[in-house]
């Protein structure tokens, strides 16, 4: 019993093998009496049940919060969660602030530079100084 | 041209069902997306003008068909068959197999014009917010410039045949970048103008990076 | 398979309803029974209200409804269909059809909340950790047939353990229910938690015929007696005892790998295997310890009848130097078998034969190679035999 296994844990890659959607829950906030909840009240009532029926990977909940503008807040399997206030807009623009938390990863927004992000070790390995000859003074 | 290449990428649906889960565990639900308003502002002509063009080059060219065809229609069109049959080099047959049993391959792959430089389970952040896309979503990326292992590099003049590889991309979603503000003064003036902007972009998950087999191949060339 | 609680039969209750309505039925049932209509699933619970009501003493009304007395330690069936997290899940999983919402929210409840084999999910579990250790091990083998076995525990263990089975859990989006009892939503993961600071319950004893202190647990005994680890198997443990929650997610796991394949066979439980389980990221080169690598390489070639193994230096910068580095190469006769770079001559030989070591067991006839269970596939093309190696090197 020379060569021991050290025991470690796989990491996860959505997306390689299974895609499992980020977005686990969408909570609606409305309120009956307040104007700014127009929009979301009319989202509520015509476009939510096509929505959910669209995205059955979302839980959606929906609930009263009177006397405050209507938000949307979505969760996410890391954990995190994203809320957007949506007063005073439509129903198509409700429908899009949706979709724009379903779609979201629930990571914190940061300038990205390099578009490639890899765990991956280096296909053609790395340069070394040591080999291919070198430099000879 | 740049965009008939991510179209036809997109309306790729030859798909091998050894290569993924079959059909049940395909995110099938995920298509049901499409039926949801897509709020695309302005490419939607564009990207309809480009797949007319893709098909007048396969058979009888569609007349431009007056009915507006919606944006992702329900069964994605498969590209036009390429019929001339692939004519590979003499070093390429003897090399490709090389290439193929070495363990870990990276390729270029080409998106509008734009290469990444990936390896099977890369991120790629696309520097636009790909219209008409849903999270889950597989793309196939059919534009390299070339093919490598550690020790064969298979290059392309410019671009690989789709033919030699086959490449898959997951959407994983879009994502944002933090809101840019930037003040516009002008001289001997004292208003101050704040434009803000935040840009949204498409995430893909490089999922298969697959090189085709020799018999594949030229089987390929003599069916069509 | 009717569940029947003895214990609970109170006199009045006893006396005042039938066997039948004490009953629960089981979620492996319910296709059966789904012509029935939901009220009579509903019976007990109504029977014991209408029971209840009938006492005159508000008292005794609290006593006989306390939590302990009349609820069930998990969720009723019904309640799978009412749980929009369930289905949620459901859905994020992909999963197909097939597999009804009772048998999810069955595999979410552990023996530690629920001890009644008919609710909870230890039959899914063994049945979908032995499926799920099978596709590991043989795709493991197929893929890297020179692994030692030490090493190939450990891969097995990085697939399929029970950490890693916690973090799938996690990214599939389940959380923990607080306590587990009636009540809970059952999209949750129910099992009864460990304290901070309470022990592990001592398993009592291992089923090895070797038990004894003194006996030697060797690498061969292992694969005969104990887990797909490498870790001893325990006696049978009590299931209510509180466990931690790498193994409550961990059995969970596996028991949706079980209900995929109870409810769409073995191909769609492979696929899932596969997608879920298989496509996350090693570096099994990583998993590696060697304890003397140069006695060890020395040995491998003796055995395969290579040439002695020596090392020579290849380049050098900064002898004098406070940090010189060399790269040594191991040469079996003109072959080079590794190499590596070092800040002493001894460190950079040891680092090339590690090196050369790990390039010999980490040989792999490709990533996808076929594996015993692609035969099952009607129409499947003639089995090659696998390459299979003669094991690790033994001094």
């Amino acid at each position: 019993m020379v060569v021991q296994g050290i025991r470690k844990a796989t990491v996860g890659q959505n997306g390689v093998g299974a895609f499992i959607l980020q977005c686990k829950r969408l909570d609606f906030h409305y309120c009956d009496w307040a104007g700014s909840s127009k929009g979301m009240n009319s989202f509520l009532r015509n476009s939510l049940t096509k929505f959910a029926a669209l995205n059955p990977q979302v839980e959606i909940t929906v609930s009263p919060r009177p006397r405050r503008h209507p938000v949307i807040r979505g969760t996410y399997i890391n954990g995190r969660e994203k809320a957007i206030c949506v007063r005073n807009l439509t129903k198509e623009q409700v429908l899009q602030k949706a979709e724009l938390l379903r779609d979201a990863n629930g990571e914190k927004l940061r300038k990205v530079t390099k578009p490639v992000k890899s765990i991956n070790e280096s296909v053609r390995g790395v340069w070394s100084p040591y080999h291919d000859g070198g430099i000879h003074v | 041209m740049l965009s008939r290449t991510i179209r036809r990428s997109i309306l790729d649906s030859r798909i091998p069902t050894s290569a993924l889960p079959p059909t049940f565990l395909l995110p099938n639900r995920a298509r049901y997306f499409n039926s949801t308003v897509q709020h695309v502002d302005a490419p939607s002509e564009s990207l309809d003008a480009s797949l007319l063009a893709t098909n007048t080059s396969a058979e009888a060219p569609e007349t431009v068909a007056p009915v507006r065809r919606p944006i992702r229609p329900k069964v994605p069109l498969p590209p036009a068959p390429i019929s001339s049959p692939m004519a590979l080099d003499a070093s390429v047959k003897e090399m490709l197999p090389l290439l193929a049993a070495q363990p870990s391959h990276y390729i270029s792959a080409h998106i509008h014009a734009k290469p990444y430089l990936v390896t099977a389970g890369d991120t790629v952040r696309l520097p636009f917010h790909m219209p008409g896309v849903v999270p889950g979503d597989i793309l196939r990326l059919n534009r390299a410039s070339s093919l490598g292992s550690r020790d064969y590099t298979l290059k392309g003049t410019p671009y690989l045949d789709e033919r030699v590889f086959e490449c898959r991309a997951r959407v994983m979603g879009t994502e944002a970048e933090p809101m840019r503000t930037k003040e516009k003064k002008k001289r001997r003036n004292r208003r101050i103008n704040t434009v803000k902007s935040k840009h949204k972009f498409t995430i893909l998950k490089i999922a298969e990076i697959k090189i085709n087999s020799l018999e594949d191949i030229e089987g390929s060339g003599e069916s069509v | 398979m009717k569940r029947l609680r003895l214990e609970r039969w109170s006199g009045q209750l006893l006396t005042a309803r039938s066997i039948p309505a004490r009953t629960r039925p089981c979620c492996l049932r319910q296709q059966q029974q789904a012509a029935l209509p939901p009220r009579i699933r509903f019976s007990s619970s109504a029977a014991m209200l209408s029971d209840d009501l009938i006492l005159e003493d508000g008292e005794e009304l609290e006593e006989e409804s306390s939590p302990s007395d009349t609820k069930y330690p998990s969720p009723p069936l019904e309640a799978a269909f009412n749980s929009s997290k369930l289905a949620a899940l459901h859905a994020r999983l992909n999963l197909s059809p097939k597999l009804p919402l009772q048998t999810m929210a069955r595999t979410l409840v552990d023996p530690s909340a629920d001890s009644n084999a008919d609710f909870n999910n230890a039959a899914l579990s063994s049945l979908g950790g032995s499926i799920m250790s099978y596709h590991v091990s043989e795709w493991l083998l197929c893929t890297y047939p020179r692994l030692p076995m030490t090493v190939l525990f450990a891969a097995s263990y990085a697939y399929s353990g029970p950490k890693t089975l916690q973090l799938v859990g996690k990214e599939w989006g389940v959380e923990t229910a607080a306590a587990p009892g009636e009540e809970v939503d059952p999209g949750h993961l129910q099992f009864s938690k460990l304290k901070p600071g309470q022990a592990l319950q001592s398993q009592g004893g291992s089923i090895r015929p070797d038990s004894k202190s003194y006996y030697r647990r060797g690498m061969s005994s292992r694969v005969v007696y104990d887990d797909e680890f490498g870790d001893t198997v325990s006696k049978q443990a009590e299931h209510d005892v509180p466990l931690p929650t790498e193994h409550a997610y961990a059995s969970f796991v596996k028991a949706v790998v079980g209900s995929v394949y109870l409810h769409s066979g073995s191909a769609a439980a492979k696929t899932f295997v596969k997608n879920h389980i298989l496509s996350r990221y090693l570096q099994i080169a990583s998993l590696f310890q060697f304890r003397e690598p140069v006695r060890e390489l020395s040995r491998l070639c003796a055995r395969e009848g290579f040439e002695y193994p020596v090392a020579r230096i290849l380049s050098e910068t900064g002898r004098r130097s406070r940090h010189p580095v060399y790269v040594v190469g191991i040469f079996s006769g003109k072959d080079k078998l590794g190499e590596g770079a070092g800040p002493s001559l001894g460190e950079a030989r040891t680092r090339a034969c590690v090196h050369a070591l790990k390039a010999w067991y980490l040989y792999s006839p490709g990533a996808n190679v076929r594996v015993p269970s692609d035969m099952e596939v009607a129409g499947a093309q003639e089995w090659e035999p696998v390459h299979i190696d003669m094991g690790e090197v033994i001094h």
